[in-house]
């Protein structure tokens, strides 16, 4: 289970996020909502220590700060919006990436590993053997997906993957997650509250440099969600529609 | 419509066809040169004969073979971790720490051997100073380790400059300029073995970390959430790669082109950066290396520097190269 | 005094040819004497400066330079000039000279006085300000500073350029100082030094094999004179064959261990100033079965006064010296070693040390 306490981050002077308080239990999908500069992106940065932060970080009780960039990968992926790739590789030489962690210093990928990442970019319905940078964002995205899956980590950060993915790749790649995750805890920074609504188990509201609120979609009344995402996204209503709630912005009526 | 990158087949291809042009252009070195050999007089036992085919023709060939196959794959490193295709052993003030080093040993030691072991140390000096001044950066950026390339490069120049300026025109000047210039020629043989074993352990090494040197032509951030340990690792493979670097040029003076041109034509043709496109970067910078010198000491009637002939014999490939994969985009 | 002494030599060697039986280029040895008897008589400089002068030379680049008045300060920006001066007897009327004079034993020996004189930099960076400020009245450059020649030239003072790179052009050269210092007759004492000692060694040698010479340069081992050098010159007039001939080139190049090892020369000779030695020659293993090696046949031209690989006027005498080391029956020791000590004797005014 992941415990953020009293989490202080930011670049300079300017703290971006203050007093951030909140935990998550293995096996939760967990959504990461905010407005655009609202640090949903630095939480998650912040969590993996790339960026200098105060306060504790705590992963099945102990502690992620201060731990070698080996260890913290064995135990917390990240998935960054864009890849940082620029050469030519193959979509399986990306995806063994994602062994390093576990790798000695001399070692290569066993055939064991190899044959999981093989499956893992079938699962994704990517050729492994096609040059990652041919791929389309959307593609590459599932790819670096498929690199997160092989690795040993039981805490997964994502931010904001469905910005480059088509609307059905979207809900795609979260069901792979789900069904793949079993108890790891996965933090997710999502921007469209349609989606962060449809498959979260929890959704944590960042608004004025903190959490705002805490949501539950499976458990909490209609109208208090509504509230709450009101406070971030400004007037909006939330729609039943069999069973399925669905945000719709309206228009900021002008006095 | 993709199709698959991956052809294992074509690389090894690659390969073996390198290593054989590679093997022919050995054979020619062994056997073209200023003093007259022929097969039967080394086999006879003619003392002057194999005197003049170990010490100089063997140990020349064997410098080309060996010291282009480590810019070659330096090259490779270099080209990976800076993710600049126009990245050189220069980038971080290497080849001009090693002149402005061999500039002050023509200057004030004597000695083939002393101006080797002092352009060595002034290879080492400058990239030391490169990788401290860039660690005043904490967050271990690439492109800080670029800037202070730059900025040593100009130091070294400027060291450089001043060097040739107290240079006594009639003997040490000319000197300098045709070290800067490049050439395999006068090594003496026994300078040689020790700079190979250290090359070639180096090049293992690398070998050995070239799973590594992938991951760090990511992001750092990137790389750092795999699990890397970027400025360490980073330190680690640049080092390495120039070690081996200055162990080269400190024999062979500044050779143009080869570290840039053959990772880029392995590139080009494989289409990848496996170990076998480093293999064929070490190849191709092998058979660069040999056949510019083979025409550097042919030619004309005097030695001249290898790099003329490295940039004469590198840039048609390179263009060759560009044209058919332009080609083969537009199809 | 000086310019009796060296007239005294000339004859005087001239004479002990004769007495040796050799003959100077078959010419009869009284013609010879008549010709240097008619030579000085003419041109003994009797006339009086104000009837000589203003007067006008063309220098080595083709100038025509006017010299309004004797000239009382030069200044000479090349060490292959300023030796001559010395040698001229002018050395007196140097207000300025070349840099690094220092370095050169030549001028502690004959003129220390002229290592206090300010420097007017090197061919490379020459200080015209510092030159100007001297207030020559004539001066004397190399064929590089053709540029601070027109400054100078358009700023009134008279330059005089030079290119002594071979003895035929260092003998243009004494003969342009000649006229433009009215010191004539010191030329032709100079001159007719220097070629009876070329005499005497080329007819020294003149039956014999050349023997094959690698002439190792200044900056490494490997760099040898071309064919068209003033080294391949003096390495022909000692008997000896410059191994580099088939190099047309006219500065140093660069060769391979295998091509001095092809050529197998039977002596090497390293440059005066070579920043390498004797022994490291004789050390280096890729040069342990060439003959002159094996034999110890490695040498380098003295330069305990001047450095005689290039062409000053003592440098004739290194001819002489090559002779002696390439041909020790015809040209011994002990006839080297006088000539040497006699003409910077005669011209310098001091005893050759060794």
């Amino acid at each position: 289970m992941l415990e953020i306490l009293d989490l202080q981050a930011g670049y300079g002077e300017n703290r971006v996020l203050r007093g951030v308080c909140f935990s998550l239990q293995p096996g939760q999908l967990a959504g990461l909502l905010g407005a655009n500069g609202s640090g949903k992106t630095t939480l998650l940065r912040a969590i993996c220590g790339i960026v200098p932060h105060e306060g504790k970080c705590l992963l099945h009780g102990a502690p992620l700060d201060g731990l070698s960039a080996k260890k913290l990968a064995q135990k917390v992926s990240y998935v960054p919006q864009r890849s940082g790739i620029t050469i030519d590789l193959t979509a399986l030489e990306v995806v063994e990436m994602g062994f390093h962690a576990n790798l000695g210093l001399l070692r290569r990928p066993s055939r064991t590993m190899t044959n999981t990442a093989v499956q893992a970019l079938e699962r994704v319905g990517i050729d492994p053997n096609v040059n990652f940078l041919h791929l389309s964002e959307g593609q590459k995205q599932l790819c670096i997906m498929a690199r997160t899956m092989v690795g040993s980590s039981r805490l997964v950060l994502l931010d904001e993957p469905e910005s480059a993915l088509d609307l059905a790749n979207r809900y795609e790649i979260f069901a792979r997650l789900k069904s793949w995750m079993g108890s790891r805890t996965v933090l997710t920074a999502l921007h469209d509250p349609q989606l962060a609504l449809q498959i979260c188990d929890v959704l944590v509201l960042l608004k004025d440099h903190t959490v705002h609120s805490i949501l539950h979609p499976k458990t909490d009344s209609r109208e208090t969600m509504e509230t709450a995402l009101c406070q971030i996204y400004g007037e909006l209503r939330l729609y039943d529609l069999d069973g399925t709630l669905v945000p719709v912005k309206t228009p900021e009526v002008r006095a | 419509m993709k199709h698959s990158m991956v052809s294992s087949t074509r690389d090894k291809l690659f390969v073996t066809f390198a290593a054989m042009t590679l093997a022919v252009m050995a054979v020619v070195s062994l056997f073209v040169g200023k003093y007259p050999l022929t097969v039967q007089g080394i086999v006879s036992g003619d003392p002057m004969q194999q005197n003049v085919f170990l010490t100089l023709r063997l140990s020349r060939t064997v410098l080309g073979v060996v010291g282009g196959f480590c810019l070659g794959i330096a090259g490779f490193v270099y080209q990976t971790v800076f993710r600049n295709p126009l990245a050189s052993p220069d980038i971080i003030g290497v080849a001009s720490g090693a002149s402005a080093g061999a500039a002050a040993g023509i200057l004030f030691l004597s000695g083939t051997l002393w101006i080797t072991a002092a352009s060595f140390v002034g290879a080492l000096a400058a990239v030391l100073a490169a990788l401290a001044l860039a660690s005043v950066d904490k967050t271990g950026r690439s492109s800080s380790i670029v800037l202070s390339g730059i900025a040593v490069h100009a130091l070294a120049q400027t060291v450089l400059m001043a060097l040739k300026l107290t240079a006594d025109p009639e003997k040490e000047l000319s000197s300098i300029e045709y070290w800067i210039m490049g050439s395999l020629n006068g090594v003496r043989p026994d300078a040689l073995w020790g700079n190979f074993l250290l090359c070639l352990l180096c090049a293992a090494a690398l070998f050995l970390l070239h799973r590594q040197i992938l991951l760090l032509s990511a992001r750092e951030d990137e790389a750092k959430m795999l699990g890397a340990h970027v400025p360490r690792l980073r330190l680690l493979v640049l080092l390495t790669a120039t070690l081996m670097v200055a162990c080269v040029i400190s024999l062979t003076g500044l050779v143009s082109f080869v570290g840039l041109l053959a990772p880029h034509g392995a590139r080009l043709l494989t289409g990848r950066n496996h170990r076998k496109t480093m293999l064929l970067s070490g190849l191709l910078g092998s058979s660069l290396l040999c056949g510019a010198d083979i025409l550097a000491r042919s030619v004309a009637q005097t030695e001249l520097p290898v790099s003329i002939f490295t940039s004469l014999l590198g840039a048609p490939f390179l263009i060759w190269l560009l044209v058919r994969r332009a080609r083969s985009r537009s199809v | 005094m000086k310019k009796l002494l060296a007239l005294f030599l000339a004859l005087l060697m001239l004479l002990s040819m004769a007495a040796c039986g050799k003959e100077e280029t078959g010419r009869p040895l009284e013609e010879v004497m008549q010709e240097m008897t008619e030579t000085i008589g003419e041109t003994e400089e009797t006339a009086p400066d104000y009837i000589y002068y203003p007067t006008s030379v063309t220098d080595q680049a083709g100038r025509t330079v006017q010299i309004q008045s004797q000239p009382q300060r030069l200044v000479s920006g090349y060490y292959i000039s300023t030796s001559a001066l010395i040698a001229l007897g002018q050395q007196d009327k140097l207000v300025g000279i070349e840099a690094k004079a220092d370095k050169r034993p030549i001028y502690s020996l004959a003129a220390p006085e002229l290592i206090e004189l300010p420097n007017v930099g090197t061919a490379k960076e020459f200080d015209l300000e510092g030159c100007i400020a001297l207030e020559p009245d004539l001066v004397i450059l190399p064929m590089k500073l053709k540029d601070a020649a027109q400054t100078m030239e358009e700023l009134g003072i008279p330059v005089i350029l030079v290119n002594p790179e071979s003895r035929e052009l260092l003998d243009e050269m004494l003969q342009i100082f000649g006229k433009a210092l009215k010191c004539q007759n010191m030329v032709d004492a100079l001159t007719v030094q220097m070629a009876a000692i070329a005499n005497d060694v080329q007819t020294a040698v003149a039956e014999q094999e050349p023997v094959k010479v690698y002439l190792a340069g200044n900056s490494d081992f490997l760099s040898t004179a071309g064919a068209g050098m003033y080294q391949s010159d003096l390495i022909a007039l000692a008997g000896g064959e410059n191994v580099a001939a088939g190099i047309e080139d006219n500065y140093w190049v660069e060769v391979s261990y295998e091509q001095v090892l092809a050529w197998d020369p039977a002596c090497i000779i390293l440059a005066s100033d070579a920043s390498y030695t004797v022994e490291d020659v004789l050390a280096d293993p890729a040069l342990a079965n060439c003959t002159a090696v094996k034999n110890g046949n490695v040498h380098q031209l003295p330069s305990a006064a001047e450095s005689w690989d290039s062409p000053v006027p003592g440098g004739v005498l290194g001819a002489m010296w090559m002779a002696n080391v390439l041909h020790p029956e015809q040209v011994d020791n002990w006839t080297a070693k006088k000539a040497v000590r006699d003409f910077y004797e005669a011209f310098y005014g001091f005893q050759y040390p060794g």
